[in-house]
């Protein structure tokens, strides 16, 4: 028997291992921070009021992708990243990251605070085997902590998915959590369908950047392949 | 009588409407099925019911209030309802706003000449939700059996 999987859907790794995202149907990314010249590949800059502390002269805000294949995110990182002579960014930069998947049971499996915390762990862990250093955007983010430019308003931690993917509307403070439920949010968009997770910083590196994106999706694909869609609930009654 | 028919009695319990409700989560969304034989012809005249005691003026009970509203017809509706909403996509459309903004089991996709009424909400619901849902449909399904036993409508 042959498997077929989208070529769209195949990532290969730095250690030239080849990871079958097949759970996944797009992906979305923002980049905040300071723009020296404007990225022009498949995504559109605009102004960020959280993004701020900036000396130098540039564009302050976020670079937002389209809805890009899983197979395009290396690419996107490379092209677009506010790093070197493109931009820089600082700790009030966030580096979120929007994920749609293929089946609506699949998304509700995400959507319990015991994904939240596998998410979080899997997160915590991530920091570590990339020794990520203490006191850095990455830590002070997880941890809630209010660093220099860093206002941890915008990213607090906590399981809100049943009251984010009620609003239809994006400006509700119910968004600024790790993980945003933003499947009904109407912005820019007839309906979203994406899960947001706001937890991930800017980093210096372009190719720890490229590494934290894929990381999600990994955790994602994987969560996806060992949480199988519950069975059908039976209730039977008579009267 | 014969034999035959003296073996047959008439348990109460024969007469029970027995209903199956499934609750899946799908490609699609959430995917609710009712199994039942009867329970139509029951929300169908407990329908009648309500609107002969309102012309009556006869006082209404609370359970009797909130089971109508479950069920929520409209005239139109009713006799829509005959004909096989289901498969009407304008309906169906209707139907899904009324279950998610109302975030009750809205009864209405029960109202179906079908057997097996099927119905898919197109959104994301999570399990305190779902447990919500099973626990009014239990409730409601505990009023129309209250309902049904005062007013004897399937007897």
């Amino acid at each position: 028997m042959t498997l077929h999987i989208e070529q769209t859907k195949q990532i290969v790794l730095s250690n030239g291992q080849i990871f079958n995202c097949s759970k996944i149907d797009r992906i979305g990314i923002e980049f905040e921070g300071l723009f020296f010249e404007v990225p022009n590949f498949k995504g559109s800059f605009k102004g960020d009021g959280s993004v701020c502390g900036f000396s130098q002269r540039g564009s302050e805000g976020e670079f937002v992708s389209e809805a890009i294949q899983p197979n395009e995110v290396s690419e996107f990182v490379q092209k677009t990243h506010p790093s070197g002579t493109r931009g820089t960014s600082n700790a009030s930069c966030g580096g979120h990251v929007h994920i749609s998947v293929l089946s609506r049971a699949d998304y509700m499996t995400l959507m319990t605070e015991k994904f939240y915390d596998h998410f979080m762990k899997k997160w915590n862990e991530f920091g570590h085997n990339n020794e990520v250093n203490e006191g850095t955007a990455f830590w002070n983010r997880i941890n809630a902590r209010s660093v220099g430019d860093y206002n941890p308003r915008f990213c607090k931690s906590g399981f809100r998915g049943i009251e984010q993917s009620k609003s239809k509307y994006y400006y509700v403070e119910d968004r600024y959590h790790f993980i945003n439920y933003c499947f009904n949010v109407e912005h820019d968009s007839p309906r979203k369908c994406t899960l947001e997770f706001r937890v991930p910083p800017m980093f210096r590196s372009k190719s720890l950047q490229t590494k934290a994106i894929l990381e999600i999706m990994k955790i994602v694909q994987e969560y996806l392949e060992a949480n199988p869609p519950q069975k059908p609930i039976t209730l039977r009654l008579s009267i | 009588m014969s034999i035959q028919e003296q073996q047959i009695p008439k348990f109460k319990r024969q007469s029970a409407i027995k209903i199956e409700l499934g609750i899946a989560k799908s490609d699609e969304g959430l995917r609710l099925t009712v199994k039942s034989d009867k329970l139509t012809k029951l929300a169908v005249k407990l329908v009648d019911k309500y609107m002969l005691e309102s012309d009556e003026g006869n006082r209404i009970s609370s359970a009797f209030h909130e089971v109508r509203k479950a069920l929520s017809f409209t005239n139109e509706s009713y006799y829509v309802d005959h004909s096989g909403y289901l498969t009407d996509s304008s309906n169906h459309e209707k139907i899904n706003k009324l279950i998610t903004t109302k975030k009750i089991p809205n009864m209405r996709f029960l109202v179906t000449e079908n057997q097996i009424a099927e119905i898919i909400i197109d959104d994301v619901f999570g399990d305190p939700e779902i447990q919500e849902w099973i626990r009014l449909f239990s409730k409601f399904v505990g009023m129309m059996k209250k309902l049904n036993k005062g007013f004897g409508l399937l007897e």
